[in-house]
């Protein structure tokens, strides 16, 4: 003899064809396993179902009533908007960085003085260095 | 194949539903009480169930004007439903500490609520806490069976599943709840 199972639930709630109603019913008048699980059930189904129901806050609704369709539809363009203006203002800044930006040379001042052939100063530094400090303390670049 | 049950625990006014010339108040005078107690039986939680019945609402609203007459709580709840995953979603990428439960709130409160209203608030409690220990599907299919009061052909509906499926999970649902209860 198979039990009623999961058709206990579906017989309490009333959701089961006429066909499966007869089976269930008569199964039910000689199982007494049957009868306790639809016992539990109904308990269980009676504890959630006396759970109280709540008051929705006042506010859920005048807040949503509130949001218009229009400040929905409003907000995608502002924001395409913005995102657009920070990816222009991204490219612009990068863009002027590399070109503001010298490229890095790694050579050293003595190299420089034998390049252009220029003598040694008096305090021992090679002229080049002697050059580049002053004009780079008066803001020339060459 | 079954009668509409009538909605477990709502008067009667905010059981039928018309789907000619709908508007979002019908919608949110006649559903927003359901909705809201949807969310909070499935989350525990009065302020997120509070946040997700409002986000709900406003998806309402903008769903309304192509909203297709037809099945009006498959629609609803289908929304209703996403909504809550979402919320889930976002949740997990930002975890938050969780609120105290409505008794441990009572006991702090500074005018001691009477024996029997704690001893039924403590049942309730019991019932919301094993109600969240059941897995989700369980959990969500018995709080709209019994809580909304929606039938399984509508709770298949809204979820996308056959409806055998959802009378299986309602068995089980309550099978488990049985037995953290007794």
């Amino acid at each position: 003899m198979s039990h009623s199972g999961e058709l206990l639930s579906a017989y309490l709630d009333g959701e089961l064809t006429s066909a499966e109603e007869v089976d269930v019913v008569a199964h039910l008048e000689s199982c007494t396993r049957c009868q306790g699980e639809l016992g539990d059930l109904h308990g269980a189904r009676a504890m959630v179902r006396a759970l109280p129901i709540l008051e929705v806050p006042t506010w859920v609704i005048s807040g949503a009533a509130a949001s218009t369709a229009e400040m929905q539809v409003r907000r995608r363009p502002l924001a395409w908007a913005a995102a657009a203006a920070a990816a222009a203002f991204v490219l612009v800044i990068g863009f002027a960085t590399f070109v503001a930006t010298p490229p890095a040379i790694d050579i050293t001042f003595s190299e420089i003085s034998d390049t252009l052939r220029l003598p040694a100063s008096q305090d021992g530094l090679p002229a080049a260095r002697a050059v580049v400090i002053a004009r780079t303390a008066g803001g020339i670049a060459e | 194949m079954c009668p509409r049950r009538s909605m477990v625990g709502f008067p009667e006014w905010m059981s039928p539903m018309p789907e000619l010339g709908l508007t979002w108040e019908d919608v949110a005078r006649t559903h927003g009480r359901k909705i809201y107690n949807f969310a909070y039986r499935l989350t525990g939680n009065p302020d997120d169930a509070a946040d997700l019945a409002q986000d709900v609402l406003i998806r309402v609203k903008r769903g309304l004007a192509s909203y297709q007459p037809g099945s009006f709580d498959g629609w609803l709840w289908r929304i209703t439903r996403n909504a809550f995953l979402d919320d889930v979603r976002r949740k997990k990428r930002r975890p938050t500490v969780p609120l105290p439960d409505e008794v441990d709130r009572l006991a702090r409160a500074s005018v001691p609520a009477p024996d029997h209203v704690l001893a039924q608030i403590r049942l309730g409690s019991d019932v919301q806490n094993a109600l969240l220990k059941l897995p989700h599907d369980f959990r969500e299919a018995v709080v709209m069976c019994d809580i909304v009061g929606l039938s399984y052909a509508e709770i298949a509906g809204a979820v996308g599943v056959p409806v055998g499926t959802i009378r299986s999970r309602i068995h089980r649902g309550r099978g488990q709840l049985r037995e953290m209860l007794s």
